[in-house]
């Protein structure tokens, strides 16, 4: 069953206690006017808040030859991240920013890529490979997506689950509250306070332990490396 | 930052209270009145003779000693007889027609003298109905009669058009002589002319004879020379009537409506001694101003429920006032479309009231035990006054309680069961939302806490109550929860 965004955001106002839900009133325009504002203020806000975002959304796209950076709208995480080369799947190593931007390399290497960053920015996140990819190489990630913008009409049953849609409402809720300043009804607030809770354990990062020892002795760059970049 | 919650007391027990503007008042209570601090409905009453649709009330008047009353309806005089139903004790109405009057509408007067006879005026005429004999005699006049009343002895009746007041013969009861000074009263404390005589109830020898503008206090003085009644020298009363029909009286109190030349119309009550109340605050003065017709109207008082009740009707203006001298509060009545309230005139006879209406031509029976109006719902509502805050910040309005009698009637609203219907206005009383209904416990189940909850916010919340049902209601103040 279609659950509109405008239904949501009526929801909201309920929730909020500030508009009567049955005979007595509906949501006026201006209200769900406002309404759809703060709602797709909430869905832009979470990304900055990507732990209330249950899925991670797996995302493939190819390599352009001799190009390092790549533009991934709306991503604001990733799990893992691989690329093929064939049928074989290699893994790419998260750099820090540190060790990617500031730390001694060659630049203009054109190979298979061993490390990557992950940089956010306005409208998604920027991936940067190491070394730079030298062909088409389909890319395959996990991560966390931004929630996008909707209408008054869009169906979000069609995106979203509807106990995500519980937690939005109660979000809207309280942005709701906050516009209109007002407090939050306190039962709603815990209401709130629990869903949050319980939306980080949905679908947690993969916290699996690496070992990474410490102690091996890490060569540093030198002529193999450039002359057969990739494969030493 | 944590809810703040408060609790606010609602006034859901409440008369209509009068503001210039919605924002100033919206206070208002249909058909409903305050019995020892509990919202209670208004009599209703019961249709018990038909006599013509297409006609016309124009008068109601009863006579203990005539063991019966008379009732006006178009140009046709009837006498009632009230019986008691064997089956059930409701009273029965019958009636037989006793006279012709000359004209067809306009208010009827109607009083009694102590010699089995009953003066009936029309305000072109006076006929005396002598029910001893069955004799129904008009008088030759050379005025034109305003009103009549009786006092010690007279028929009064005011002259209109005239500074003069009349009396009749006390051998021949039709004759009101003319040029004669010992049977007119001249009018003195104003060039006013002469619309109404009442006498004062609890003032045994005074009557008070209204003109436009003023109401002089007049003395019976028995055995004067001249004319037997001397006027009070040192007192009146400054305001006259809009409409004689208007003036009604009851225990020690004479109430009406008018003014006078330099005042607006009020209702004024006149109390034992001749001093003189007026009803009056700036929003009801503020009504009273904006009436079209307000010398069209007419009113009756009656004692129902230890309540000393005037009921006040601007048929034009399609406004029916209640004033409840008792607990010196105002309330509106209204028919089931809330045009004005059908009794025109009102006559206590057999522990009950009869009545004639303006809008056709039947008498009912009205009185406490009647919860409905003739077969249909009386509209009992009952708008308290606006929720606001201190800091006319916003606020969620989180739920509203009140105590109702519940389970005591098996009657049913017209949509089933007995309710309440609920809408609220979050702009000062300038507009109303739907309806929402709250049904009420069926019999037997008598749990009594009304708790309706979510009913939106806004920096001022005026709830609008309806009680629906064909039995009676009993409502208690209520609390309302705001939050912040």
């Amino acid at each position: 069953m279609a659950y509109l965004a405008s239904k949501l955001i009526s929801y909201a106002y309920y929730t909020a206690g500030l508009v009567s839900r049955g005979a007595l009133q509906n949501v006026s325009a201006e209200q769900g006017a406002d309404g759809l504002d703060l709602l797709n203020d909430l869905l832009a806000e979470k990304s900055n808040e990507a732990n209330v975002i249950p899925y991670y959304t797996y995302y493939e796209f190819p390599t352009v030859a001799n190009q390092e950076s790549y533009t991934i709208p709306y991503l604001i995480d990733i799990d893992t991240i691989t690329f093929n080369l064939g049928t074989v799947r290699f893994s790419l190593n998260p750099l820090t920013r540190n060790e990617y931007f500031a730390t001694s390399r060659v630049d203009g290497v054109n190979s298979l890529p061993t490390t990557v960053r992950f940089e956010r920015q306005p409208g998604g996140a920027k991936l940067y490979f190491y070394f730079v990819p030298s062909q088409v190489y389909p890319v395959k990630l996990w991560g966390k997506f931004a929630l996008t913008n909707v209408t008054a009409d869009t169906d979000l049953s069609l995106t979203y689950d509807r106990s995500y849609l519980v937690y939005l409402r109660h979000g809207l809720a309280r942005y709701i509250c906050n516009w209109n300043s007002i407090s939050m009804p306190d039962d709603a607030d815990k209401e709130l306070k629990r869903l949050e809770e319980k939306l980080k354990f949905v679908d947690p990062p993969d916290m699996t332990i690496k070992m990474k020892s410490v102690l091996i002795n890490q060569p540093g760059l030198n002529w193999a490396n450039v002359n057969f970049p990739g494969w030493v | 930052m944590a809810e703040r919650i408060k609790e606010l007391p609602l006034n859901i027990v409440g008369s209509s209270v009068f503001g210039r503007y919605p924002k100033i008042s919206v206070e208002k209570t249909y058909n409903m009145i305050i019995s020892d601090g509990w919202l209670v409905s208004y009599p209703g009453f019961a249709l018990r003779q038909s006599i013509a649709q297409n006609a016309t009330g124009r008068g109601v008047f009863s006579s203990k000693r005539m063991n019966g009353f008379l009732f006006v309806i178009d140009n046709i005089v009837y006498s009632a007889r009230v019986q008691h139903s064997a089956l059930n004790n409701n009273r029965i109405v019958s009636y037989r027609k006793i006279g012709e009057i000359g004209t067809q509408s306009g208010n009827v007067f109607m009083d009694e003298n102590e010699k089995q006879e009953i003066a009936i005026c029309d305000q072109q005429n006076i006929y005396i109905y002598n029910y001893a004999n069955s004799t129904f005699t008009p008088c030759e006049l050379d005025f034109i009669p305003g009103s009549v009343t009786y006092h010690n002895g007279y028929f009064i009746a005011a002259s209109l058009g005239l500074p003069q007041w009349r009396l009749n013969d006390l051998v021949t009861t039709t004759s009101f002589p003319s040029g004669n000074a010992r049977y007119t009263g001249g009018f003195q404390t104003k060039g006013d002319t002469v619309l109404n005589v009442i006498r004062m109830p609890g003032n045994s020898d005074f009557v008070l004879v209204q003109g436009s503008n003023v109401s002089e206090i007049w003395a019976f003085q028995a055995g004067a020379q001249l004319f037997p009644y001397i006027k009070n020298t040192y007192s009146n009363v400054d305001y006259g009537v809009a409409s004689s029909a208007t003036v009604a009286s009851l225990e020690k109190m004479i109430a009406w409506f008018g003014g006078n030349e330099n005042s607006g119309y009020s209702v004024m009550c006149c109390a034992e001694g001749g001093g003189v109340q007026r009803v009056s605050s700036d929003g009801i003065d503020y009504l009273f101003e904006s009436l079209r017709a307000p010398q069209d109207s007419y009113a009756f008082m009656m004692r129902i429920g230890g309540h000393n009740l005037y009921q006040l009707t601007f048929y034009t203006d399609n406004l029916t006032l209640v004033f409840d001298f008792t607990t010196k509060k105002i309330f509106h009545a209204c028919d089931k479309n809330f045009n004005y309230h059908l009794a025109k005139k009102a006559c206590s006879f057999d522990n009950s009231y009869f009545f004639i209406s303006s809008r056709n031509g039947n008498v009912y029976e009205m009185n406490d035990l009647f919860t409905d109006y003739a077969g249909e719902e009386i509209q009992r509502i009952r708008i308290p006054q606006t929720i606001r805050d201190s800091d006319g910040e916003l606020f969620r309005v989180k739920s509203l309680n009140f105590t109702i009698e519940q389970g005591v009637n098996p009657g049913l609203s017209y949509l089933g069961q007995q309710r309440i219907d609920l809408s609220i206005s979050i702009n000062g009383g300038q507009s109303f939302s739907n309806w929402m209904d709250v049904p009420m416990n069926s019999l037997g189940n008598y749990q009594n806490r009304i708790n309706i909850t979510q009913l939106g916010s806004g920096n001022e919340w005026t709830p609008q109550l309806r009680f629906q049902g064909f039995n009676r209601f009993a409502v208690s103040d209520g609390v309302v929860r705001i939050s912040q």
